[in-house]
């Protein structure tokens, strides 16, 4: 079994900047060394970005010796703090921060002091909501090429199994695994080996490392002890004592001797360092649901800024479902209000759809019908995800939208005229003529039609009704055959000729009941008209013409 | 002995090859109404923005639902923007109109910028053959640039644009327009003269205003049943 596993370094730093890009479009803090890796608008060779990074970074306290991202270069000197204000702690920070002497443990007014002043060091809230949302990114890049993944807070793992068949060598999957994470926002490195354990230690050791089968060992051995171990910082400091640096060297102690002085832990250590790792794969299924969320900084009043942070979110998410070949079938926002509540609601979808700028157009609309009640400090939006349904197209009759293309189009057509007014007709369950109702659009409801109707019979073609919705108001003076003449909004004209009229009640039962008399009338302007008189009211209302 | 057959002159000047007539049968689409069809040569021509137009009474709707009907009947995809929100179900049932096969677009009244937007998108989507947009009985000021968006995109999906209004609105950039004028109703007493009149029909003029056989080609009447 070949288990690949996807690492994002610092993925706290990485939702912040994955949710604010600007953040890491300014030019490094310092010209060297990473003046080397340039800036976005102009980013150096990848072989020279490589040739940086094997160069060696200074190591950092809390960080390992993790080389860091491109994002994270450009961004200067940043850090996150777990709170707002000057007296919250570092949590996290960029290599250009480190450099200035930044520290995890640090208040923010220590770390501003120690990087120069207020305009030295940009320091940030980690946002609980960023970082969830990025690393249910980072599962979605494993649900791209496994139906199972194991998610841990900043690596996925999965069985690379049958990819190989469609993958020409393992390198070029790992290559699209990289990929696919730099289209969600994410720098990731990707190992590919035998076991999770190996796995985990080559991921931090290389941007991309295919571990061959039988050279575990052999791959682990120039590898620092430190980077096996991530938590237990008492073992490393015992090993450092020992003169034990590398994987290699912990290897060729004898395993009883290490079990003795450091139990469990050392020898699960050994073994690992022997290439042999025993900790199963337990992967999941993918979650129903995708959700990105976001903090922000101050109180959002108005609706254009509010439509700038949804498509930062529905980009993201949009992306994620294209990597799985999913379409967006229900769309809901929550928004965090300030000072305190939370606001819900449904956008409504008519067809699933992938296209951010309809559904952007979608819940503006539904924000500009309902405003939030309160100012928004935070927003999440869950994405229902649906399998666009793939339709067998018929040899004999013509071939109608692509589904998916259609399923775009009926979104967008729900977000200009509204969903309640889009569909397919239909005659609803009522006794009133006027009733219609709309269902859902589908191209093919039935596999073969019936034979053609003509509606042509002996030259002659079935007469239209065009209706006035609602009916409109009428004054119609009665003469001693019936309607003489007719005054509304729509026409004022003599009537010359009148039939009926007649007789239409029901929905008595209901409550709701009406009884009409309809005439049909041919008034002076040419038309025919369809007329009505409520029989409880008296008034008389115009219902459309024949044409 | 030779088998090829050659035709004599007479006859081959009537001979057409077996490609051009399924090719010349695949770009029309037939109204449903076989006078029509011989008015406008075959039917609406696919690719082009197609005009009927006709005051309160003319049949407008009529043959705008029959062509609907047809379209949908013969397996096409065919949308309906109504820009006045006047369908009504039963009378489009009553026209062969298959009516969970129809895609409907309800637009807001007295917006036709809306209306338009909406067969844009529609037709931008592909694969519909017949988009047909009611106008309803306004006189909306739609600039010439926005026909010509359209027609460029029923173009490219080789899709029949059908617009139904009072007037000719798209004026010089219709391909095709068909006018439609009522001549008058016909009501069936019936023997009992004491019986409520019935409304049997209407008798309406149709008239090519513009097409590939040049204006004013042809004048048809036609007589509509309703029923009941």
């Amino acid at each position: 079994m070949r288990i690949a596993c996807v690492y994002a370094p610092q993925i706290a730093l990485q939702a912040v900047l994955r949710r604010d890009p600007e953040l890491s479009r300014g030019e490094p803090a310092g010209s060297a060394p990473y003046g080397d890796f340039g800036t976005a608008r102009h980013p150096a060779h990848p072989a020279r970005f490589a040739r940086a990074l094997a160069g060696g970074a200074p190591s950092r306290e809390g960080l390992g010796t993790l080389p860091g991202f491109p994002g994270e270069l450009r961004a200067g000197a940043l850090a996150l703090a777990d709170a707002k204000g000057e007296r919250a702690r570092i949590v996290a920070f960029t290599r250009a921060a480190h450099r200035a002497g930044v520290r995890v443990g640090m208040t923010v007014c220590q770390a501003r002091a120690m990087a120069g002043g207020q305009g030295k060091l940009r320091v940030l809230p980690a946002s609980p909501a960023d970082t969830a949302a990025a690393q249910a990114a980072l599962a979605d890049v494993g649900y791209c090429f496994a139906p199972r993944v194991q998610h841990e807070e900043d690596r996925i793992f999965f069985e690379v199994g049958d990819l190989r068949r469609l993958f020409p060598s393992e390198q070029a999957l790992a290559q699209s695994v990289t990929a696919q994470a730099a289209r969600v926002g994410l720098a990731t490195r990707v190992a590919i080996a035998a076991n999770k354990g190996v796995a985990r230690v080559a991921s931090r050791a290389q941007d991309i490392a295919i571990v061959p089968v039988g050279g575990e060992a052999v791959f682990l051995a120039p590898l620092p002890v430190g980077m096996a171990l991530i938590t237990n910082n008492d073992l490393a400091a015992r090993l450092s004592r020992w003169g034990i640096r590398s994987l290699g060297a912990l290897a060729h102690l004898p395993k009883d001797a290490v079990v003795l002085r450091l139990g469990e832990a050392g020898a699960r250590l050994w073994r690992l360092a022997s290439g042999c790792d025993e900790e199963p794969l337990a992967p999941l299924p993918p979650p129903d649901a995708i959700e990105e969320g976001t903090e922000i900084d101050y109180p959002i009043c108005e609706l254009e800024p509010l439509a700038f942070v949804l498509r930062s979110l529905l980009d993201q998410a949009m992306t994620r479902l294209q990597g799985r070949g999913l379409g967006c079938a229900e769309l809901t926002l929550r928004f965090k209000l300030d000072p305190c509540g939370f606001d819900v609601r449904q956008v409504p979808l008519a067809a699933p759809t992938r296209e951010t700028s309809t559904l952007l157009e979608l819940a503006r609309l539904a924000l500009a019908q309902r405003p939030p009640s309160a100012p928004v400090k935070g927003v999440a939006l869950l994405v229902l995800p649906a399998q666009v349904r793939a339709v067998q197209l018929d040899l004999l009759r013509p071939s109608g939208p692509a589904p998916e293309r259609l399923a775009a189009t009926l979104a967008r057509l729900s977000a200009l005229v509204g969903i309640e007014n889009l569909g397919a007709p239909v005659e609803a369950n009522s006794f009133r003529e006027e009733a219609v109702a709309v269902q859902p659009y589908k191209t093919r409801p039935d596999p073969v039609m019936s034979e053609p109707q003509q509606p042509t019979v002996e030259g002659r073609t079935a007469l239209a009704f065009r209706r006035f919705q609602p009916p409109q108001e009428l004054e119609i003076i009665m003469g001693r055959q019936g309607p003489s003449a007719l005054r509304g909004k729509a026409t004022t004209a003599r009537i010359l000729m009148a039939a009926g009229p007649y007789r239409a009640s029901g929905e008595w039962w209901s409550g709701e009941g009406f009884s009409r008399d309809y005439w049909d009338v041919h008034a002076s302007d040419g038309a025919v008209y369809r007329v009505h008189q409520d029989q409880q009211s008296g008034q008389w209302f115009l219902d459309g013409y024949y044409d | 002995m030779s088998l090829a057959w050659t035709p004599s002159r007479a006859l081959a000047a009537h001979l057409v090859p077996a490609q051009q007539i399924e090719r010349r049968e695949q770009r029309r689409l037939t109204t449903g109404i076989s006078a029509l069809d011989e008015l406008l040569g075959g039917g609406w021509l696919r690719g082009a923005l197609c005009e009927i137009a006709g005051s309160r009474g003319s049949g407008r709707t009529s043959v705008l639902l029959t062509s609907l009907a047809t379209a949908l009947r013969q397996g096409h995809c065919a949308a309906l923007v109504d820009g006045d929100g006047a369908l009504d179900a039963r009378a489009a049932e009553r026209s062969g109109v298959p009516l969970p096969r129809l895609l409907w677009v309800r637009c807001a009244q007295a917006e036709p910028a809306q209306t338009l937007a909406a067969a844009k998108i529609v037709l931008g989507a592909g694969g519909f053959t017949l988009v047909a947009v009611d106008l309803g009985d306004r006189m909306p000021q739609v600039p010439v640039a926005s026909w010509i968006r359209l027609k460029r995109a029923a173009a490219e999906q080789q899709a029949i644009l059908l617009v139904a209004a009072p007037h000719r609105i798209p004026g010089a950039q219709g391909t095709s327009a068909l006018g439609l004028r009522s001549l008058r109703p016909r009501f069936d007493q019936g023997k009992d003269a004491t019986a409520p009149a019935l409304l049997r029909g209407l008798e309406i003029y149709a008239q090519v205003e513009r097409g590939a056989r040049g204006p004013a080609s042809s004048v048809l009447v036609l007589s509509h049943v309703l029923a009941r």
